[in-house]
């Protein structure tokens, strides 16, 4: 009888999970296997010829200037990027749980920039940095902060930095709104108990809100990371025909190498071998942050 | 009897009924034809009204896709999942970088084609096109994969009226008298040049067109295809750093150019802040909605340099045309219809609407491109743009030349460290190959 009832659960298991595993199977594991397999080959993708060259495009990796620039260019959004967008979403947070009127309409208009197209945002900042007529130099311009106001903010030298303030700018209404999805199921007397003991502002917020939203932090910092490692669409945006070199991302790099985009470089097995690196570089991350924020869950 | 005879002749009408659409359907086939437009361009607008004509001449189909710039890209994901496509269009760089390498081209020799009559005449198609541009892209061993219709240069765009205002002349034809007429452009209050200095090929434009006086066209492929870089260790190609760099230190360049995001930097000309681009002849077209209706359309090619080998007479033709391709299901329609877009009336309304140059001869040129035209009939020799290392060794112009050139252009290294990294990176390119 038990049996009976145990092999019925198997199969009603298996019923509910086994389409869902297969889509992911076919659709996300097999299209990775597949992956590292073409890594190994030298291939342009307009036929079926390929030739095996083992572990070449990974060698030929480790000395392209490019591929180092690029994920350096990566790494830098990833860590000075997410530095900013977790230091602003805190503040945020912070003073939005002090519960002023206007808040939710503060909330909407931060979080605005995730539901507008990349393409669509890319333009807008375009539009603002300009060098003749953007909207930052003339509003300095009108302060009369003349230095600032010559300022090429898409210059060689200034564009990386630049572009950085737009991603911030983009993305902190996503971790503030997922922070503050963490802060609201805190109980309420928590607070009250704090206030009661007499702690300030910044010691409920350091000693109470962020211990016990560890966890989203911990899922946030790990969304970023990979949102950031894979960083793509705005960055190939914002400057009209093809990023300049100072703003080449792992992704981009890789888009160039195997897609022949304006110039007909149609390296897919050394491109695939790029998202191979990508990946292990994505799992890297995600072990490493999982470490270091490991905390031991708070119930309450 | 008469049942007998009522029964035949149902049977008889049922047949030939269902013989008759057959017939029809085999009347006219249809081809395949990805294009390098977008939908709604007036080239794209032009092939969907030539298609049109096209079936109502012969009855056969002409599929259009209107692939984007990245067709080769969507055109690899279509071979890949099995599509057949008998007919493409790009510039032939691009076209060339991507079905005509290695051992086995994926395309068709047009060779004979060409040898045969043009459409509705008795003499052969080849000789209606300007003589030099099917020679530009003919392989060494004689094959002919590409069929020009639009040819496009880059030289600098001016508008007359400073020009005028300023007292220049006459188009330079020296470096020299270059660098006189931006003098004067300067004093008459207007920033010389222009420059979308963030697109790193608009950059390398300076210096490929530059070799080509300084060096001879030809020289640049040849020193990307010197496996050991020595070739970079040429002082003329310093000299050219110094003239770009000449550019930027003597204040010809608008404000603001390095930071401009495409269009920006072209939108200067159109608007009167800026005299001069360096840009391909599409220009007018991409600027005809801003320009006023006083703007007069004017250009010269690259001036000559003092000790320079090539000539202002080395004329760029960057060109535009289509490949067949090997597993083309139906390639004598689609060599079909190539020959009926090249008649002259639709190569006139190719030239008109789309404001370009158009390969065949006896066309008349759009008014914006009057000094193009002219530059074409005194030219003695064409050269593809960047001379064409962009089609045959995409990697290396992309990662070693552009990457350098950048950093040389914007003053980031030195001219000796230019032909240094040029060196080492160039044969370190090679090695890896």
């Amino acid at each position: 009888m038990i049996r009976s009832m145990r092999r019925e659960r198997r199969f009603v298991t298996a019923l509910f999970i086994g389409p869902a595993l297969a889509i992911y199977l076919i659709f996300f594991i097999f299209p990775a296997i597949q992956a590292l397999w073409t890594s190994l080959y030298d291939w342009r993708g307009f036929t079926e010829d390929a030739t095996f060259v083992g572990l070449k495009n990974f060698s030929e990796m480790s000395r392209d200037n490019q591929f180092w620039a690029s994920l350096g260019n990566t790494l830098g959004i990833v860590f000075f990027g997410g530095l900013a967008v977790f230091a602003l979403a805190f503040v945020f947070t912070a003073l939005l749980d002090s519960h002023f009127k206007g808040r939710k309409f503060f909330r909407a208009v931060i979080f605005m920039p995730n539901v507008i197209a990349p393409v669509a945002l890319a333009t807008l900042w375009g539009f603002i940095y300009n060098p003749r007529f953007g909207l930052l130099n003339s509003f300095a311009r009108a302060l009369g902060l003349e230095d600032l106001a010559i300022t090429t903010w898409m210059a060689p030298d200034t564009i990386y930095w630049s572009v950085m303030v737009a991603l911030v700018w983009i993305y902190v209404g996503f971790y503030t709104v997922l922070l503050m999805a963490g802060v609201d199921k805190i109980p309420q007397e928590m607070f009250e108990a704090a206030q009661i003991e007499g702690a300030s502002g910044f010691q409920i917020f350091t000693r109470v809100t962020i211990p016990m939203i560890w966890d989203v932090i911990a899922v946030g910092v790990v969304l970023w990371g990979i949102t950031a490692l894979k960083m793509f669409e705005f960055l190939y945006a914002i400057s009209g025909i093809l990023p300049p070199r100072e703003l080449w991302t792992v992704s981009i790099y890789l888009y160039v190498m195997g897609f022949g985009k304006r110039d007909p470089i149609f390296r897919l097995g050394y491109a695939t071998a790029i998202g191979v690196a990508l990946l292990l570089v994505v799992i890297v991350f995600i072990i490493l942050v999982r470490r270091l924020l490991r905390r031991e869950a708070l119930e309450f | 009897m008469k049942r007998f005879r009522l029964l035949t002749l149902a049977v008889l009408i049922a047949v030939v009924a269902a013989l008759v659409p057959a017939a029809q359907a085999q009347e006219g086939v249809e081809i395949k034809y990805w294009s390098l437009w977008n939908e709604g361009e007036p080239a794209a607008e032009l092939l969907k009204s030539i298609a049109a004509d096209y079936q109502a001449a012969s009855g056969n189909t002409v599929n259009i896709t209107f692939a984007g710039r990245e067709i080769v890209t969507k055109l690899r994901t279509a071979l890949n999942a099995g599509e057949a496509v008998d007919l493409v269009d790009f510039d032939a760089p691009s076209l060339f970088g991507a079905l005509v390498t290695g051992d086995a081209p994926l395309v068709m020799d047009l060779t004979e084609a060409l040898a045969g009559p043009a459409y509705g005449a008795d003499t052969p198609w080849s000789e209606m096109f300007v003589p030099g541009f099917l020679d530009q892209y003919k392989m060494e061993t004689g094959e002919t994969y590409f069929i020009p219709y639009q040819v496009i240069t880059t030289a600098f765009w001016y508008d007359q009226r400073i020009f005028d205002e300023a007292g220049v002349e006459a188009a330079p034809q020296t470096w020299d008298e270059f660098i006189a007429a931006m003098d004067k452009i300067k004093e008459a209050g207007y920033a010389p040049l222009t420059q979308d200095a963030q697109v790193w090929f608009y950059n390398l434009m300076w210096f490929y067109l530059l070799s080509a006086r300084l060096n001879g066209p030809g020289a640049l492929y040849a020193a990307a295809a010197d496996e050991t870089g020595e070739a970079w260790l040429n002082p003329n190609w310093g000299k050219i750093i110094e003239m770009e760099r000449q550019l930027w230190e003597g204040g010809y360049i608008i404000e603001g150019a390095e930071g401009f995001v495409w269009p920006a930097g072209q939108q200067e000309l159109a608007l009167g802040n800026a005299a001069i681009e360096l840009c391909g002849s599409w220009l007018p077209n991409e600027l005809k909605a801003i320009v006023d209706e006083g703007f007069i359309w004017r250009m010269f090619p690259m001036p000559e340099v003092e000790g320079g080998v090539g000539t202002i007479n080395d004329a760029e033709s960057y060109l535009i045309g289509w490949m067949v391709m090997n597993d083309a299901p139906n390639p004598d329609t689609a060599i079909d219809f190539m020959k009926f877009a090249t008649q002259d009336e639709y190569m006139t309304r190719m030239a008109a609407d789309t404001i370009e140059m158009v390969s065949t001869q006896g066309i008349e040129p759009p008014v914006e491109l009057i000094d193009m035209a002219a530059h074409f009939e005194s030219a003695e020799t064409f050269f593809p743009p960047y001379d064409n290392v962009n089609a045959d060794y995409p990697d290396w112009y992309t990662n070693v030349l552009g990457k350098l050139h950048d950093d040389a252009f914007f003053g980031r290294i030195t001219p000796e460290e230019f032909m240094q990294q040029m060196q080492e990176q160039t044969a370190a390119h090679w090695a890896e190959q």
